[in-house]
């Protein structure tokens, strides 16, 4: 597939929102997720040719997201669950919950997103953020179904938890 | 399914609905997409600038390799002829040599002539010398 730079604008115009939302849910920092989402467009740049479809474009994109966030996490030892006061105080402010049209129960549940392991985060990331059914995660990441499906299900597990320490904690306060 | 576990599973579902709200695509950054082009402009710009500089670093170094292949050239040529010319002044002084050696055989044999009659004419002289006294 090749793209004059009209062309290649148009993808990135298209495709921007879902990697930087990829990016952002992963690392938790608007700036970083910029820098990562760039990058993906950058090396999209360099491997377009060699992509057949539009499709096989939005599953590349989606999968090189994933992965460089995740290098970009481990590259920068940024624990996103390091960050959640820095998190707090950006993200409580009226209108500006990462983006998204979360409450402030919508907040707490981003905050208990960044909070669980890496892995768990992905998949919950590209299941409900993406609607991948697992086989598609498994595509993405590389890992087996059932591995996917063990993270997806222990991730739910555990924000439900922590859902209902937060919820006592809203209801107390 | 009991009381419990319907439960579990309305919350479960509830859950995975305030997921979906929550992980809603955000738009990308005002001006994301100028940044991106730029830097993909930037990227070309020195892709290029690269490429020209390797097209030169090439042609430089095949120069370099006709003048390494023109100099062993030269010096094998170079080589040949002083290793020639050696070769030819050995053979002149070996000749040299064999004249030198020839006319000092020649010298010898003439002296060895000229003792030879000296010592006859010495010989005869005291014969004579002899005789005479004899008388």
């Amino acid at each position: 597939m090749t793209a004059t730079e009209d062309e290649f604008r148009d993808i990135v115009d298209s495709h921007s929102s879902m990697v930087f939302s990829v990016a952002l849910r992963l690392v938790g920092d608007r700036g970083l997720a910029e820098e990562v989402a760039q990058d993906v467009f950058l090396e999209l740049h360099h491997w377009l040719p060699r992509l057949e479809s539009a499709d096989h474009v939005r599953h590349w994109l989606r999968r090189v997201a994933t992965h460089r966030s995740t290098d970009a996490l481990r590259r920068r030892k940024v624990r996103p669950e390091g960050q959640s006061d820095e998190w707090e105080d950006k993200h409580d402010r009226p209108g500006d919950s990462g983006g998204s049209d979360c409450g402030s129960m919508g907040v707490a549940m981003e905050r208990m997103l960044l909070s669980l392991p890496e892995a768990q985060r992905t998949v919950l990331v590209l299941r409900y953020g993406e609607d991948l059914t697992p086989e598609e995660i498994a595509r993405t990441t590389g890992d087996p179904v059932a591995t996917v499906k063990s993270h997806l299900q222990r991730g739910l597990q555990l924000l439900r938890r922590k859902g209902s320490v937060v919820l006592k904690e809203y209801v107390r306060g | 399914m009991d009381k419990f576990e319907r439960n579990e599973q309305v919350e479960i579902e509830e859950l995975e609905h305030e997921l979906r709200g929550c992980l809603r695509h955000v738009p990308a950054p005002e001006g994301f997409t100028d940044r991106v082009m730029q830097r993909v402009a930037t990227r070309e710009a020195a892709r290029k600038q690269k490429n020209r500089l390797a097209v030169f670093a090439s042609a430089h170094k095949r120069a370099g390799w006709w003048a390494v292949a023109a100099a062993t050239l030269v010096f094998a040529i170079g080589g040949d002829m002083v290793h020639l010319h050696h070769a030819r002044e050995a053979r002149r002084a070996a000749e040299a040599q064999q004249q030198l050696d020839l006319a000092l055989q020649l010298t010898n044999h003439a002296l060895d002539q000229v003792d030879t009659s000296m010592e006859r004419t010495r010989a005869a002289r005291f014969t004579q010398i002899a005789l005479e006294l004899a008388k």
